[in-house]
């Protein structure tokens, strides 16, 4: 069944272009090292060449004289990192605290989805922005402050859908057999909730590549990698003469939310499908 | 009118939890956060240790955990916010300040992005399936993929230095600009940028969801019988479609007001509009702990008051919405 889901997700046009286009991703993030060994950060031509016009540096050079593929390349990984970490920390605590809120219902439910209230009320944005200015820009600290807004959506659909599925007759019968309540939730509920949030999935990576790279754009990310974020902050100095320099990590940046949000649009038409 | 009033009164009890979360979260901040308004206080003045603990004691920072707790919540709970440190003034003073600003930018994209979404929602949602419909909603998602502050920048480059139409940043112009018609006039011209950088993504969100109520909607029967006795489509357009359109328009707006304040933290830095956004930035790089916890309060409580707002337009258009009939 899960395979169907995959070939269906596959077989529309969008999410056939996405996962194509997140496979480019992966491979420029995984072979950065290899592709680029010197440190990206290394002076290696006079500031500010424009792409195209030497061929050891197609995208041309920042203000320093540093090769901005090679930056580009190299920030790719800590991208597609944190976003996809944002994403399993997200949707692990959304699954898990949505599935015991609608299985056990009363004063869990309450406290859980009061929180997640709050959490989804204060700008997101904001509290990510407070978070990491405390906890620091590091992979923790970061997938922190991006995860602490993203579960809610997750919790809210798989609590609706457990709600549903509270009375069906297999969890009755586990209920019956006298297993344990948060048990049944997580092992016999939740599995069967987990598709309404798969299609949140992509939204949320989505999102946190984009507060990510708006994070490292106000000079909250880690310092001591490039990022796509980071470019487009210092290229700012010099963008009106040459272009260059944010336009070209700023498509890197487009290519991969574009990238997860076809793929997403293909997961979301597979599973629709398969419902009628 | 008494559904009016349940309605406030649901809704103002569902925010005191909300806000109380919030704020032991921004509690949790300070505490957490290096230093604090002591220190910072005291790099600026100066003085000895024997000062820095008589003023941790009036300003109710020293005492265990729970006592800094209530402390905090009782002088949050009488709208006092404290001092900030970068600005030497009342945080409550320097965010009524900068709050006008913000609400103008949240409202002009609003209504750039629900308009221009409302328009091209109707547009693909009129025949499904169709290129316009294809070609509509692939631009929807190349818009959700933009990032905003980038989005920014290109514009900036675009049309404020190669093709100087419009300013590069600010909201209003320093020298005169001619009586309050040339003032508004100003502001518009400084809201423009910033309005298209902050509301591409938002087209897309407004787009999406009235493209669905319309393929709907031109499929219910009462829009079906008012065709077949042969009403022209504009005149079943506005009548039967658009009017239903509208609520959930109005409930896409209430879910994104959080994202908007959150994007005019990135927007107002790139245009350096002196709004709420770019103070939460401030307030960062400052390390003004006090700020950012005034901030993070104002944005809950924008956000919880907008929500307000939109619900009871909601109940306007809606008048099922709230009756005890629902």
């Amino acid at each position: 069944m899960r395979d169907s889901l995959a070939a269906r997700m596959l077989g529309t046009s969008a999410g056939l272009a996405g996962v194509l286009l997140l496979l480019a991703a992966a491979i420029v993030a995984l072979a950065a090292p290899w592709l680029f060994p010197a440190d990206p950060f290394d002076i290696v031509a006079r500031p500010l060449l424009r792409p195209f016009s030497q061929m050891q540096h197609p995208l041309g050079t920042d203000r320093l004289g540093r090769d901005l593929l090679a930056m580009i390349a190299h920030g790719t990984r800590p991208s597609l990192v944190t976003a996809l970490s944002v994403a399993a920390v997200a949707l692990g605590i959304g699954l898990a605290a949505g599935a015991l809120a609608g299985m056990f219902g009363g004063l869990a439910d309450e406290l859980i989805m009061r929180l997640a209230d709050a959490l989804q009320t204060v700008p997101s944005f904001v509290v990510a922005l407070a978070v990491v200015s405390v906890l620091g820009p590091s992979l923790p600290g970061l997938v922190t402050a991006l995860s602490l807004s993203a579960w809610t959506a997750p919790a809210r659909v798989v609590r609706a859908e457990v709600m549903r599925l509270r009375g069906a007759a297999f969890v009755e019968s586990s209920l019956l057999l006298g297993r344990n309540r948060a048990i049944v939730a997580l092992q016999v509920v939740l599995p069967n909730a987990v598709t309404v949030a798969l299609a949140l999935a992509a939204v949320i990576v989505a999102g946190a590549l984009l507060s990510e790279a708006a994070l490292s754009f106000l000079g909250l990310g880690d310092p001591n990698r490039p990022s796509w974020g980071a470019l487009i902050a210092e290229g700012r100095q010099v963008m009106r003469t040459a272009p260059h320099v944010i336009i070209a990590p700023g498509v890197a940046l487009f290519l991969t939310v574009l990238a997860v949000s076809l793929v997403g649009e293909g997961v979301a038409k597979a599973l629709s499908r398969r419902t009628r | 009118m008494t559904r009016v009033l349940r309605l406030l009164a649901v809704r103002g009890l569902s925010a005191i939890p909300t806000l109380l979360i919030v704020a032991c979260g921004a509690f949790l901040l300070l505490e957490f956060a290096p230093g604090d308004a002591v220190d910072a206080y005291l790099a600026q003045t100066g003085g000895d240790a024997g000062f820095a603990a008589e003023l941790r004691r009036s300003l109710g920072l020293g005492g265990t955990f729970a006592e800094r707790l209530a402390g905090f919540l009782v002088s949050l709970a009488t709208l006092d916010l404290g001092q900030s440190v970068v600005f030497a003034r009342p945080v409550a003073s320097v965010i009524a300040e900068r709050l006008p600003n913000t609400l103008l930018l949240m409202a002009s994209t609003t209504l750039f992005a629900g308009g221009l979404g409302l328009g091209l929602g109707m547009l693909a949602g009129r025949r499904p399936g169709s290129l316009a419909d294809h070609g509509i909603s692939t631009a929807a998602l190349l818009l959700l993929a933009i990032p905003n502050f980038w989005l920014g920048l290109l514009l900036v480059v675009a049309l404020a230095v190669s093709w100087p139409l419009f300013p590069v940043a600010g909201i209003r112009s320093m020298t005169g600009t001619g009586g309050p018609g040339g003032a508004l006039l100003d502001l518009a011209h400084h809201l423009v940028l910033p309005t298209i950088a902050l509301g591409a993504g938002y087209i897309a969100l407004y787009l999406r969801t009235l493209r669905a109520g319309m393929v709907e909607a031109w499929q219910a029967d009462h829009v079906r019988a008012a065709q077949a006795r042969g009403l022209r489509d504009a005149s079943v357009l506005r009548r039967g479609v658009v009017r239903p359109a509208l609520l959930p328009g109005l409930v896409v707006a209430g879910q994104n007001i959080g994202t908007l304040v959150g994007g005019s933290v990135v927007v107002e830095t790139v245009f350096a509009i002196p709004g709420m956004g770019r103070l939460a930035f401030e307030a960062v790089t400052g390390r003004d702990t006090a700020l950012l916890v005034g901030v993070v309060m104002s944005a809950t409580l924008l956000v919880l008051v907008i929500n307000l707002i939109v619900d009871l337009a909601m109940a306007w258009l809606d008048p099922r919405l709230g009756s005890t009939h629902a």
